[in-house]
């Protein structure tokens, strides 16, 4: 019985006997236990996610073709407020600002994971202290965050600039330096986030086999080449999950934002989301906020998918 | 051991010019020092990790006067606990406290309870409809929260709960990055469970047990057991 371990012992153990005219209605009803014990399992969560999630979706995209403020009744628009997106200069600044962001944050946050989570992979002592040290910032909220880092880069009295001057540098503006601010917010968001992506690739790497990293050793390769031709193929797709996941996290930076700039200095670290936020709860208008979310939806969808694509095609099972 | 295999003699078909260091030698050259030469790096990194949280707790310890004067200060001179006593008695912290332990008992005890059902589903068993169900709580994560927050509040609005606490926990019953999470850890090695050959068969009562997430080679990571054990824990803490 392959499928044993997949139906409930009480159907797949009945006596019928194997009577061939029995057999259809015997194979439906086991596909209908099947399908009762999967939807039995999956079918609350799935629900609750779902029922949370694609039902205000979809009603977003009604709000979207709406002119609404919240308050008088909501008048239809048809596409216009699509149409608007295209040229609203304001917009054209979020997408580049988090564009820029998205470039910056997501290779930086891959590759400083990986150099962490390959040297906290060892044997030493305190290595358990690096690794709660190195995860701890993940586990505090974006407000606290957002609070730390004001503190630290504040022009005046924060550390930052303390250490730049022990360090005979110039003194810079951070948060409130229009061309620095968005770098910097990379920097807080990378100290806050690294700590996922270094469990998640220390997790992979404690998964490679031992026996390939001593086979290649017996075959007389180096530190640097069993990095290059056994670790970092086996990194593969949680690499590609990291792209993913991170891709989405810089795109939708919100919180970060509003609990240190709130948009400025003068718009430059307005982000997309930020832009939709006070679109809809600051200036009241609701339609064109779920427009320019849902534009965002649609790009996030196809950004996505198109890595999962590019990663399916180089043999790589992430998903 | 690598080493204890490797031939005594020079090694010919090594391919670069110069000797590849091998581990004993890399060892050796950082002999002098009475620790592993990661330390140098790791230190720093930690370091610059949790010393933010460490100034953030000695700060709350100053003095408005101590916090802005010129040069700054880390360590604080007198031990000011204004600020501690300020929050106790300006603000109804405790009731604060409170809500979050609830909300957050609930959203953990039903995530566990929820997605680790709902990704053994999904990963172990077959049943109509369960690839487009995955691909449809997977796709819910690139919906951007702030899209979805107007018709939440209509939502809740119109079942009439809103300034309750259900309100707060409802949300966060469960999460597609739950249910995702539990399904890469329930996944096991394509096709091999399934149909192991005839000598290593077992019976289907002991391979539906929980020896099948010792299979050797697997799709994705178990999460490492320090201290981020439970990271979907972690995450309905957020």
């Amino acid at each position: 019985m392959a499928t044993g371990v997949t139906t409930r012992p009480a159907s797949g153990a009945a006596t019928a006997p194997p009577g061939r005219p029995a057999r259809s209605a015997r194979r439906r009803r086991r596909r209908a236990v099947r399908a009762v014990t999967g939807w039995g399992f999956a079918g609350p969560a799935t629900l609750l996610v779902l029922g949370l999630s694609i039902f205000p979706a979809t009603w977003a995209f009604l709000i979207s073709r709406q002119r609404w403020n919240g308050i008088a009744p909501p008048v239809g628009v048809g596409w216009r407020n699509y149409e608007r997106m295209a040229s609203d200069p304001d917009l054209a600044a979020a997408v580049k600002h988090t564009v820029f962001f998205t470039g910056l944050f997501v290779p930086t946050s891959i590759l400083l994971g990986m150099l962490i989570a390959v040297a906290l992979n060892r044997r030493i002592r305190l290595v358990a202290f690096y690794r709660t040290c190195i995860f701890v910032p993940f586990v505090a909220s974006a407000a606290a965050t957002g609070i730390l880092a004001t503190f630290v880069f504040n022009p005046q009295f924060g550390a930052a600039n303390e250490l730049l001057r022990r360090l005979g540098l110039p003194q810079q503006l951070f948060l409130e330096d229009p061309n620095q601010v968005l770098a910097v917010i990379c920097l807080i968001l990378l100290w806050q986030q690294v700590g996922f992506t270094v469990v998640v690739y220390l997790a992979a790497l404690q998964d490679i086999p031992r026996d390939l990293v001593d086979a290649a050793r017996v075959d007389g390769a180096n530190s640097a080449q069993v990095f290059r031709h056994v670790t970092l193929p086996q990194l593969g797709p949680v690499t590609v999950f990291t792209a993913v996941w991170q891709t989405i996290t810089a795109l939708q930076l919100f919180d970060l934002v509003y609990t240190t700039t709130r948009g400025g200095p003068l718009g430059a670290s307005q982000t997309i989301v930020y832009y939709v936020y006070r679109q809809a709860f600051q200036t009241q208008r609701f339609g064109y906020g779920s427009a320019v979310a849902y534009g965002l939806f649609v790009v996030t969808m196809l950004i996505t998918l198109g890595m999962i694509w590019y990663a399916r095609r180089s043999k790589l099972e992430a998903f | 051991m690598a080493t204890l295999l490797r031939s005594p003699g020079t090694d010919p078909a090594s391919p670069a010019p110069s000797p590849a260091p091998t581990p004993s030698r890399s060892r050796r050259r950082w002999r002098w020092l009475p620790f592993s030469p990661w330390h140098l790096l790791l230190m720093p990194v930690a370091l610059v990790f949790v010393l933010p949280l460490v100034q953030m707790v000695l700060t709350s310890f100053m003095s408005d006067a101590e916090i802005n004067r010129f040069p700054p200060r880390l360590i604080p001179t007198s031990l000011h606990i204004a600020g501690y006593v300020g929050v106790l008695t300006d603000a109804p912290i405790l009731r604060w406290l409170l809500n979050t332990v609830i909300v957050s008992t609930i959203s953990i005890v039903a995530h566990l309870v929820l997605c680790s059902m709902a990704g053994y589903g999904f990963a172990r068993l077959k049943f109509p409809g369960r690839s487009f169900g995955f691909f449809a709580i997977v796709a819910t994560i690139m919906i951007p929260p702030q899209l979805l927050m107007i018709p939440t509040y209509l939502m809740f609005a119109r079942l009439g709960v809103l300034d309750t606490l259900a309100a707060a926990f409802v949300p966060w019953l469960a999460s597609a990055f739950g249910i995702f999470l539990m399904r890469q850890f329930f996944s096991p090695c394509p096709g091999s469970w399934r149909t192991p050959p005839a000598s290593t068969a077992a019976p289907p009562s002991a391979s539906s047990g929980g020896s099948c997430s010792r299979w050797p080679s697997r799709p994705w990571p178990r999460w490492p057991s320090s201290p981020c054990s439970a990271p979907g824990t972690t995450w309905c803490g957020r």
